[in-house]
This record gives structure tokens, sequence and C-alpha cells, in this order.
């Protein structure tokens, strides 16, 4: 596919017209600047997003944002929203990591006040939240808890004393979705998951503490409760072994229902069923479990992160508030044009704008905070959901600066310890159980995040609130 | 060995060969298990342990892949790492096998899953069946 293969609606947005590749439904449409786009078209990335406009029942358009990269089936940064009644829900559309997903929290103090214990704050947070891949959790959970847990998401794990109604009133979907069955979780992803509630993993999963380096939107940072130079802690994290497990579950299922209902795709890994079928149904149980299994997670990581900041700071470090918590890896219905949709999002965040009743009524007047985590070592931003993400993207942003080195190429061309030694004289501190894993996420493997931050913001789909520079990051 | 990586800007692809379904199978649990541990611990004789996997799948391509997850499924959750896959029978639909392994603290990689994305065995000029697989991680 070549840059001449799209039609150029505006300097944001380009469209591949239905009629480009056999099987198309509806269009495919990117937003990105020209130069991103052109970087995109040397992966499989447009095949994929192509591939996606085949599915049954997709509406409008297959849609991707400025972070797209290469995935399976789906592109990441692909979002296909489907007919409720007569589309189809697709595993693939949503990935292994089901609700990998960002976190914030905000203190009440300035960076100034933490600087001389930064390096503690590390140590302490890397010691409190296991990461990496044989870590387990502080918690064994008991084969009831766990049902809780998947069950009621965060709410579940706040009963058992780790957080309240301050953090549940500011997650997406007060961290729990309604339609969750345990029933509907296989045997194998609880006995994944009994361990690992509380644990980060590996791969680009992270804690980062940091600062607001820049404040763009004076009203909306006020109403986040965000300020000029105020420490926060970003957690970026997901379902684990339970998540992926109940996709391979589920994606295997599929595979063996599809010629029952003459589905054809061109992609084996964008297997799928009618929604409201059987298979369809107990898939969409199964992935609001897993997903009500990564909020408690995230939940259960901010407690940790939150004894941790009390050990180093005591008394005089105050509270770690949550801001907001979203989803990046979900398929959701949601109601555009009158229509009942399903909303595949994957590697794409939900974007709401103000006034929309999803929305924690504090955030009602200015939309929903959105979190673009950067790489490792450079900034992420903080945004708030706007009016044309309702108009054009089926309430969906960005979700990440997007890979533009593999992890091959990363560990070949990068030196680690000089990645690391570098970070640190620019006072950013690193926390890592690998030195392999610093290398792969370096910056230089991720596109420049202010060119996404950019793009969804000129294109109106989320409105910049402010960018944070990190002070410590603490990774598997 | 039968496998070599490729480039992925995300997740891992790999390129697998064998000269028969069975060597095919055997480089793909092979470059799994080397992305999973590079570095083999010490074999302890009475250490290690022995599952039976027993799937059925659609064609041999699938198998594959639900092969691998089956063990990738017994590896993260007794954490352990695979020294050998004896296979007692692998038609194109239906495979019996018997993993040997050792316990291990951790993994080098979290690999969550092998996907449907690429795979498709087929025999390539050099006469060889060989297929590209991708693994999210």
């Amino acid at each position: 596919m070549i840059i001449k293969d799209f039609k150029k609606i505006n300097d944001y947005l380009w469209e591949i017209p239905q009629s480009f590749q056999g099987g198309m439904r509806v269009p495919a449409r990117v937003y990105a600047t020209e130069k991103i786009l052109l970087a995109s078209l040397d992966d499989r990335s447009m095949a994929q997003l192509l591939n996606v406009a085949t599915l049954p029942g997709i509406y409008k358009y297959a849609l991707a944002m400025p972070d797209i990269h290469e995935g399976y089936g789906f592109p990441i940064g692909g979002v296909a929203a489907m007919d409720a009644a007569e589309g189809v829900i697709s595993p693939g559309g949503i990935g292994y990591d089901i609700n990998c997903g960002v976190r914030l929290l905000r203190s009440d103090l300035s960076a100034d006040v933490i600087s001389s214990r930064i390096n503690d704050l590390g140590d302490r947070i890397f010691a409190e939240v296991p990461s990496g891949t044989g870590r387990s959790g502080i918690l064994k959970l008991s084969d009831k808890d766990l049902d809780l847990i998947l069950k009621r998401g965060a709410r579940g794990i706040t009963e058992k004393g780790f957080g309240g109604k301050e953090d549940l009133d500011f997650l997406e979907s007060c961290g729990e979705l309604p339609d969750a069955d345990p029933v509907m979780v296989s045997s194998r992803a609880k006995t994944r998951g009994q361990d690992q509630l509380g644990t980060m993993g590996a791969g680009n999963h992270f804690v980062e503490v940091g600062f607001v380096e820049k404040i763009f939107s004076k009203d909306a940072a006020e109403v986040f409760g965000l300020f000029l130079g105020q420490v926060t802690v970003l957690i970026h994290t997901g379902s684990r072994g339970l998540g992926h497990q109940v996709a391979t579950d589920y994606i295997r299922a599929m595979m063996t229902a599809m010629p029952k209902y003459g589905i054809q795709i061109p992609d084996r890994e964008l297997a799928c069923a009618p929604f409201r079928s059987e298979e369809g149904q107990n898939y969409f149980k199964a992935m609001s479990a897993a997903a009500n299994f990564a909020w408690a997670n995230r939940q259960l990581i901010a407690w940790e992160v939150r004894k941790a900041w009390k050990d180093v700071l005591g008394e005089s470090g105050g509270d770690l508030k949550t801001v907001y918590d979203v989803a990046h890896n979900l398929a959701k219905i949601e109601k555009y044009d009158d229509k009942e949709l399903l909303v595949h999002r994957k590697g794409a965040t939900r974007s709401f704008a103000k006034g929309n009743l999803e929305i924690p009524p504090r955030y009602r007047s200015v939309g929903q905070p959105v979190f673009i985590p950067g790489s490792m070592g450079t900034a992420s931003y903080v945004l708030a959901g706007a009016d044309g993400a309702m108009k054009n993207t089926f309430g969906t942003t960005a979700h990440g600066a997007g890979r533009q080195m593999s992890r091959t190429e990363a560990r070949k061309s990068i030196e680690a310890r000089a990645l690391k030694e570098h970070m640190e004289a620019e006072g950013i501190r690193v926390f890592a159980g690998s030195l392999r894993g610093v290398a792969e996420e370096a910056p230089a493997a991720y596109k420049d995040i202010d060119a996404v931050a950019d793009v969804v913001a000129e294109a109106g789909i989320a409105e910049k609130v402010a960018r944070l520079r990190p002070l410590a990051a603490i990774k598997g | 060995m039968g496998f070599i990586m490729l480039s992925h800007r995300a997740d891992l692809r790999m390129r697998v060969d064998g000269l028969t379904l069975a060597e095919l199978f055997q480089s793909a649990f092979d470059g799994v298990m080397h992305v999973l541990k590079e570095k083999k611990p010490p074999q302890e004789i009475a250490k290690i342990s022995k599952h039976r996997i027993k799937i059925s799948s659609a064609d041999e391509s699938a198998l594959l892949i639900d092969f691998l997850n089956e063990v990738l499924y017994s590896a993260y959750s007794r954490k352990e790492i695979y020294l050998s896959a004896v296979f007692q029978k692998l038609s194109d639909t239906e495979l019996v096998a018997e993993i040997f392994g050792v316990p291990v603290k951790d993994f080098d990689e979290d690999i969550k899953a092998a996907t449907y994305h690429e795979v498709q065995i087929k025999r390539n000029e050099s006469g060889k069946l060989a297929t590209v697989l991708v693994f999210d991680i």
C-alpha cells in the first residue's frame, strides 16, 4: 500500500475507500499526519486495518488512531464498532491483555519536595509492586474470592480493604462491568489469575512517578485536581495471565463456531461470532469478568504504591488520590447515531466528551480524563474527551506513543546500561528487573508522543490538559 | 535450529521449519522455549516433570497454535520450562504429546499467546514444511 491509495480528508485524517479491496464492508480511516501515515506503511498495520473492515456488522468505518502499529488480527490503535444486533464480537479486537489500561494518581506535593527521596521511593515501589514474569502477588485468592473479583472488579478488592469509594467513583465504569460472569471464565484462566492480583507483569507495563511539567488547559487541569509541578503516579498494566487465557480459550472456541454462522474472515486471528449468539455472549461475559480482574489489579497496585509512598514519606506525604482509570483493550456497548454498537478498542482509549453521564459528575463539565503514556523516559499526556470523538471516532482516541522499532532492533541498537545512565543524567531513575527490558522500552523505540498528542488534539478527538514528565520508571 | 526470529514492530515473529510435521512442531516448541528461557536451568533428573497434552483442531496449522498455547499454559501455570517434547500421535488434526520440564523461578519473556495470525503450514522450495508464527508479547 502506498500513500496515493489514501484519500486525504484533512491534514489529520486519511481514508481508504471500501472499493479498494474485495470484502471490505466499510472504508478504513486513519487519524495521522502524513509523516505518521508514511511511517505506518512500513509494517502490516494497514493491511490488518483493511481486514478489520471486512468483519460482519462493522458500522461506518474501520478506524486507526495515530499510534497505530502492526499487531496480529487487529492493528494496535484499531477501533471497530459493530452493530450490536447484527454484528460480531471478535476477541482479537480486544486482544490477549483484556482491559490493559492506565490509572493516574495525584499527590498534594510538588516535585521539588520529594526530589531527595525519589531513589528511596522508586526502590520501595519496586519492592512493593511485584513485576517481571515469575513473581506472585501478595494475595493467593480462594476460588470464592476470585469469583468475587471477577464479578465485582475494583469494588470486590476494595471490600477486602484495599481502597474505597474515593477510588471507585473515579474509574471508567466504576471498575466493574455488570455483564461479568465468572462461570464463563475457564478453570485454566482462574488458575493463572489466582496469585497474580496486584502484579505488574513485564513488557511495556510500568509504574511511573512523575510530575506535571506543563498545563495546556488550566480549567480542565483544575477540575482533574492537577497543578504545575505536582507529583503524580501512572500505573499501566492489565488482566495478566487470566485475561490472556480467556482470550486464548475464546478465540479457539470461535474458530470452531464460525462455520455454523457462515462467517468467513481473511485472518484467523479475527475469529468472531455474532454478538447475540451463545458463543458471542459467553465471550462477552468472560471478557467483562477479565476486565473486572484488571481493574481490581490496578486497584491493588495503587494500594501497594500508596503503601510505598507512606513508608518513604510518612504522614507528610499526604494521600495519593485517583484521578481516573482508563481501559485501552476492551469492547463496550455504546450508542451512536441512535444505534446500539459494540465498540472494539484495541490499543485505543475511550474519550467521552463533556456532559456524558458515564463520566464522574466532578469531571462532567470538561470530559473524561484520557491518559496517553509515552515511552519510558519521555512525556505522558493527560487529555480530556472531546466532541469530535463522539461525532467521528465512536468516542475514542489514542492510547500511547506506538512503537516504531521492533523489540529485537531495540535490543540490538540500544545499550541498556548507557541508556539508563543517560536517563539518570536527565533526572529519570530507572528501576527494572532486567536491562533487556530497559532496551526494549527505550524512548527511541517509540514514536514521538508529542506528535501523537498533537494529532488527537488537532483532529478534535481529545483536548490536551497537561503533560507529565517522569522522575522514576519502575518496570519488570 | 529449526526456528529463526523475524522482525515485528511490537510482538514476536518467528519462522519455523522441519522435514516432517513432527520436526516442524518440535522446531516451534524449541523456539518458544528459547524465548521463554534462553539459558536453561541445570537438569536434575529428580526434578524433571512430565505432562501429557492431547488436543484436536480443525487443521495442522490450528493444531500447531493450539499445541503451543497448551505448552504456554502449562509453563506459566506450573512455572516450568520444558526441555523436550515427544509426539506419540501427530496427524493433521490430532496430537498426543508428552513434555518434560524443570521448575524455574521466572521467565525471560512473557508470551501472552501464540496467535493464528500468519500461521499457514506449507512445503517450501527446499522441501521442508514451514510457517511463520506471531506471538503476542
